[in-house]
C-alpha cells in the first residue's frame, strides 16, 4: 500500500520506557483485559488457540458490538491506519512525504464516496444500527486502552488511535473498492490507440481469445431482452496524453473459487472453496471470527473494520467471492469556460461546478490546501494543480465506487441466508467493488453470480477517454441484477472462477477489462473437469495447484528454437532441465526459476518497441505475446530496435536465453548456489509499513502468479477455505498467512504462515451450541451486562 | 549505609511504582531521595544511577524472558543494535542516567534551599 519510509526517528524515551514502551507489547493474550462495558445482554465469549473468538450473543447489536471489541482488541493500529490511508491523512503521521499520496486519495474521490454511502445508509435503519453497535465495540475498546497496551506501532510513530464513527466503516469498503475496483487503462490505451493505430492496437491487445473458458460458459442461451442503450455510439475520443498517470492497484489482485455439487463428490455433500489473491500483508488483510445469536451462526473471515462476515459459511450456506475485474472506471474531459473553472460545458449547455477545499494537515509543517472540482461525472482528478500537464488536461474520474452502496447490507443477509433463493435476495443489494460469488448449500445446490453494479456501454465506451461535453459519452443506465451473469445448478455439477472473462459474446452486454486473467480459469477448470469423487484433500490439493500453465503452453515452443550447438556445461544442464520439467513450479524446482527469468528477458525484447515511444504505459498481455509468438512467425516486433541487425523470432530467444543465464549466475553470486524456486522467488509478506523485523521474508512456498497457488513475491492467496456442505452440520478448514495477533510481539501475529505455506488447514471450530466446543477453548467468559 | 539505602529506595519505588504515562517521570523518585539524603554530589549521581538503571534492568529482563524475547529482538533490529541484550543496556542506562541527574538535582536544591547544620565543610 505504503512505498515510504517509516521513520526519522521514533521518540526513543517514549519507545524504552520499560513501564509503557515497546516491552509492553511481547506480554501476549492479556486477556484479561477485555472488558465489554457496552452489551445489553448476557454474552459468551470464547477464544479458540488460533485466537479467533467465537461470539454467542443474545442479540445482533450486542454481537457486532464485541466483534467490534475484539477487531480493536487485535488489530487496532491497522484498522486505523487503512482508514487514514483511504482518507488521504497518511501526512499526519508522516509529514510531508506522505502528500501526494494523500493528494490522489482525495482526488479519487473516496471520502466522497463514503459520505455519499453514510448519506443514503440513514434510510436503512437496520444496517446502521449493527453498524453503530460495531463502531461503539470498538470505541469502547479504545477508551479501556491504555498507554501499555497501544499497539506498537502507535509508540514507533508518536500517536495515539482516534474514535472510530460510521463512515470510517464506510470508507474501509471504499478502499476494497479502491484495491478491486479501480484498475483501467483509459488514459494509457488512448495514447496507445493514437500511436499504434486501431489495428494495430487490436492486434496488439485484443478483448478477448478462442481459448478463454469464462466463468459462464460459452454459448449459454441468456432468456431475457437485455435493456436498450439510450446512448448513441460515438467513437471520436478526446486526445490526451500525460505524463504521469494515478497508481493503479495490483493487477494481479485476483483469487479463485469454485462449488462442487454433491453429484460430484463423494460423500455426496456440495463443497466450496475460496481462496481471495491480494497483497500479502501484516497484520493480515482477514480476521476470522465466529458470529452467533438467535438471528445468525456464521463463520469465516471478516475485514477488521467491517461487521460481519465477508467470506465464510453458515448452518446453510457457504459462499466465497473472487474479483470480477470489469471495467467500471471511465474518465471524462472536461472542458471549462475559463480560467475560475466555475462552469463547464455539457450537451450545449454550461453547467455549474462545486469546488471543495480539501485541507491536509501536515506533520512539522503548514497544513496544505487543495481544492477539488466536481462536476456531475464526478471529482475533477487530473488537473493544473495535479499530474494535469499545465492545465492541458482536465479530467473528471467517474467510478461506479463513488455511488452510495450499502455492501454490508448483502454481507448481514448473506450470514443469514438458508438456501438459494435468501443468498440471491442478499446479492441483489450488492452494488460492488463486482465480485464473482460461488455458493453452495446444504440442500444442495450450487451457484455463481457475478454481482455488483455494472453501467450499461456501447461495445468500447471507456475503454478510451470520453467527452465529457458530449451526452452520448455518459452512461446508458445500469444492467438491472435480474440480467446478471448466473448460473445454478449446472449440467456439469461444478462452478468456478478465477478472474477470467466472465462471458463470450452470447451474454448480449458489453463486458470489457483489460485485465481478465487467461491461465488460473482454465486450469481450475481442467483440474474440476478430471475429478469425479471429489473429497476435502482434491479442493485443497486444487487450491494448492503449481502447475504453470504458461510454461507448458510456450516452454515447448521456445524449446525447439534453442540452438544448442555452442553451449557449455552450464547452458546445456539448463536446457536439459527444462526438456524434462513437469511444469510443476513446486518450492524445489530449479526450472521455474529458469523459465521465469527467461521469460522476463524474453518480454523484454520483444515488446522492445515501447521502451522508444514518449510514454511506456503498458505491453501486450503475456497470453497475447505467446499466442502472437506461435500463431505469427514473422514479426517487426522479433527485431530489436537498438541493434542494426534484423532479429527474428528463433534470435531473440536465443538471446533472451543468454540473458537468462546471466543473470541467474549473478544471482547466485550475490545470493547462494541454490536457485530452487522458492529461493529465487523469495516470498514475503510485508508489514504495513514495510518494516524488515515485523515482515517474514523466504517462505517456504512455491507457485506464482497465473498459477493456481498465486503465490508470487508479495502477492497472493490471503485466505484459503474450504466447505463442506454437510445437512448434519457443516465442516470447514481454513488459513491464511498470517495471524489472528496484528502485533509483532505476539506469537500468534506470523505462527500460520508455515502451515499455509505448505498447504496445511487448519479445521475451524464451528457449532451452533458453545457448550459443544468450550473444552478446544483457550479462554471462556460469560459477561453480564 | 546511607548509599546503599538510597539504592535500595531508589530501586523499589522504580520497580514497583512505575510510571507509564511520560518516561522521565521516573526522575522524581530519585529527586525526593535527593532531597531527603545528604551525601556528596556524585555518590547521589551513581547512587541514583544504580537504583533505576537496576530496576530497568530488572524488569526488562523479566519481561524479556516472559516474552521469549521476539519483540526485544525486532525493536533491537529497527534501532540498528542488532541484539536485544544491548538494547536492554542502553535502555537502562538512559534509565540510570535520568535517576543520577535526579538524585544529584534533588541534593543540589537542598543545599541551596536548607541550611544544613551538619554539613562537612570539606565536602563540596
Amino acid at each position: 500500500m505504503l512505498n515510504i519510509s517509516v521513520f526519522n526517528l521514533p521518540p526513543i524515551g517514549k519507545l524504552l520506557n520499560p513501564y509503557s514502551g515497546f516491552f509492553q507489547n511481547g506480554l501476549v493474550n492479556k486477556f484479561d483485559e477485555i472488558e465489554l462495558p457496552g452489551i445489553k445482554d448476557e454474552v459468551n465469549l470464547q477464544i479458540d488457540s488460533l485466537l479467533i473468538p467465537h461470539i454467542y450473543a443474545k442479540n445482533d447489536e450486542d454481537l457486532y458490538y464485541v466483534q467490534g471489541y475484539m477487531h480493536a482488541f487485535h488489530r487496532l493500529w491497522q484498522m486505523e491506519f487503512q482508514i487514514m490511508s483511504t482518507s488521504g491523512r497518511l501526512s499526519e503521521i508522516f509529514g510531508e512525504r506522505a502528500l501526494s499520496i494523500d493528494r490522489a486519495s482525495r482526488r479519487k474521490g473516496l471520502l466522497y464516496a463514503a459520505k455519499n454511502t453514510l448519506e443514503v445508509s440513514k434510510k436503512d435503519l437496520e444496517t446502521l444500527k449493527y453498524i453503530q453497535a460495531y463502531t461503539n465495540g470498538i470505541n469502547d475498546y479504545i477508551l479501556s486502552c491504555d498507554i501499555q497496551n497501544l499497539p506498537i506501532e502507535y509508540k514507533l510513530l508518536n500517536y495515539k488511535p482516534e474514535k472510530w464513527t460510521i463512515l470510517k466503516s464506510f470508507l474501509l469498503m471504499e478502499q476494497m473498492s479502491d484495491m478491486l475496483s479501480r484498475r483501467n487503462q483509459d488514459i494509457e490505451d488512448t495514447y496507445l490507440l493514437e500511436i499504434l493505430g486501431k489495428e494495430e492496437y487490436d492486434f496488439l491487445f485484443p478483448e478477448i481469445h478462442q481459448e478463454v473458458d469464462p466463468i459462464i460458459p460459452r454459448n449459454t442461451n441468456f432468456q431475457f431482452t437485455p435493456k436498450k442503450l439510450t446512448r448513441k455510439i460515438d467513437t471520436i475520443y478526446p486526445k490526451i496524453s500525460i505524463n504521469e498517470t494515478l497508481k493503479k492497484p495490483d493487477p494481479y489482485n485476483g483469487s479463485n473459487n469454485f462449488a462442487i455439487s454433491g453429484k460430484r463428490t463423494k460423500n455426496g455433500n456440495p463443497i466450496l472453496g475460496s481462496q481471495p489473491d491480494l497483497s500479502l500483508n501484516l497484520p493480515s488483510i482477514w480476521y476470522a471470527v465466529h458470529l452467533n445469536s438467535p438471528t445468525v451462526n456464521t463463520m469465516g473471515v471478516s475485514l477488521p473494520g467491517a461487521p460481519g462476515v465477508i467470506i465464510g459459511f453458515n448452518d446453510s450456506i457457504a459462499w466465497g467471492e473472487t474479483n470480477a475485474t470489469r471495467d467500471v472506471v471511465d474518465f471524462y474531459k472536461i472542458k471549462f469556460k475559463d480560467n475560475k473553472r466555475k462552469e463547464y460545458l455539457f450537451d450545449g449547455k454550461w453547467l455549474k461546478t462545486e469546488k471543495i477545499i480539501e485541507k491536509f494537515k501536515v506533520k512539522n509543517s503548514n497544513p496544505f490546501y487543495d481544492t477539488i472540482i466536481f462536476t456531475h461525472h464526478g471529482p475533477i482528478t487530473y488537473d493544473r494543480n495535479f499530474l494535469g500537464n499545465n492545465d492541458k488536461v482536465n479530467l473528471a474520474m467517474r467510478w461506479i465506487a463513488h455511488d452510495a452502496s450499502i455492501e454490508y447490507k448483502t454481507f448481514f443477509k448473506l450470514n443469514r441466508a438458508k438456501n438459494i433463493s435468501d443468498i440471491k435476495e442478499a446479492l441483489s443489494y450488492f452494488d460492488g467493488p463486482a465480485q464473482n460469488f460461488a455458493y453452495a448449500t446444504t440442500e444442495g445446490d450450487i451457484g455463481m453470480t457475478i454481482a455488483g453494479k455494472f453501467p450499461i456501454k456501447w461495445k468500447e465506451q471507456g475503454k478510451f477517454l470520453l467527452d465529457g461535453s458530449n451526452r452520448d459519452h455518459e452512461w446508458s443506465g445500469y444492467i438491472p441484477f435480474e440480467h446478471a451473469l448466473t448460473m445454478i445448478n449446472p449440467k456439469r455439477n461444478y462452478v468456478s472462477s478465477a478472474n477470467q472473462h466472465p462471458s463470450d459474446k452470447s451474454y448480449p452486454y458489453y463486458t470489457y477489462s483489460h485485465n481478465y486473467e487467461y491461465y488460473r480459469g482454465r486450469r481450475l477448470n481442467e483440474r474440476l473437469e478430471t475429478i469425479l469423487n471429489a473429497t476435502i484433500e482434491d479442493a485443497k490439493s486444487i487450491q494448492n495447484d503449481n502447475f504453470n500453465y504458461t510454461a507448458y503452453e510456450i516452454l515447448p515452443v521456445l524449446l525447439e528454437k534453442i540452438d544448442t550447438i555452442n553451449f557449455d556445461d552450464n547452458k546445456k544442464s539448463y536446457f536439459d532441465k527444462l526438456k524434462k520439467w513437469d511444469y510443476f513450479s513446486n518450492t524445489k524446482s530449479i526450472e521455474a526459476s529458469i523459465f521465469e527469468t527467461w521469460h522476463y528477458f524474453l518480454r523484454k525484447k520483444i515488446w522492445d518497441e515501447f521502451d522508444t515511444i514518449k510514454f511506456d504505459y503498458r505491453r501486450p498481455s503475456n497470453y497475447n505475446t505467446f499466442y502472437l509468438m506461435k500463431n505469427f512467425p514473422e514479426l517487426k516486433y522479433y527485431d530489436i530496435v537498438s541493434t542494426e541487425k534484423t532479429e527474428n523470432l528463433s534470435d531473440i530467444i536465443n538471446l533472451s536465453f543468454e540473458l537468462m543465464k546471466d543473470s541467474i549466475d549473478n544471482w547466485k553470486k550475490s545470493n547462494s548456489n541454490d536457485i530452487a524456486w522458492k529461493n529465487y522467488k523469495n516470498t514475503t509478506i510485508r508489514h504495513l509499513l514495510r518494516i524488515n523485523d515485523f515482515s517474514v521474508s523466504n517462505i517456504n512456498i512455491g507457485g506464482n502468479r497465473n498459477i493456481l497457488n498465486a503465490a508470487s513475491k508479495y502477492h497472493g492467496p490471503s485466505w484459503r477455505m474450504i466447505v463442506e456442505l454437510d445437512p448434519k452440520g457443516t465442516k470447514a478448514w481454513g488459513i491464511y498467512p498470517g495471524g489472528q495477533s496484528g502485533n509483532p510481539g505476539n506469537i500468534n501475529y506470523s505462527l500460520m504462515i508455515k502451515d499455509w505455506a505448505v498447504g496445511k488447514y487448519h479445521k475451524l471450530l464451528f457449532n451452533n451450541i458453545s457448550e459443544k466446543i468450550e473444552d478446544q477453548m483457550l479462554y471462556t467468559k460469560k459477561f453480564k451486562k | 549505609m546511607n548509599f546503599l539505602l538510597r539504592v535500595f529506595i531508589i530501586f523499589i519505588l522504580s520497580y514497583f511504582f512505575g510510571i507509564d504515562n511520560h518516561w522521565w517521570l521516573i526522575v522524581i523518585y530519585p529527586i525526593i531521595i535527593g532531597l531527603v539524603f545528604i551525601d556528596n554530589l556524585l555518590s547521589h549521581f551513581i547512587s541514583g544511577f544504580l537504583g533505576v538503571f537496576l530496576a530497568w534492568l530488572t524488569l526488562m529482563l523479566q519481561l524479556d524472558v516472559t516474552t521469549d524475547s521476539i519483540i526485544s529482538q525486532k525493536i533491537a533490529n529497527i534501532l540498528f543494535l542488532n541484539n536485544n541484550v544491548f538494547l536492554i543496556t542502553i535502555s537502562s542506562s538512559i534509565g540510570g542516567i535520568l535517576g543520577g541527574i535526579g538524585s544529584t538535582l534533588g541534593q543540589s536544591i537542598r543545599k541551596i534551599f536548607v541550611k544544613d547544620i551538619n554539613q562537612d565543610p570539606y565536602i563540596d
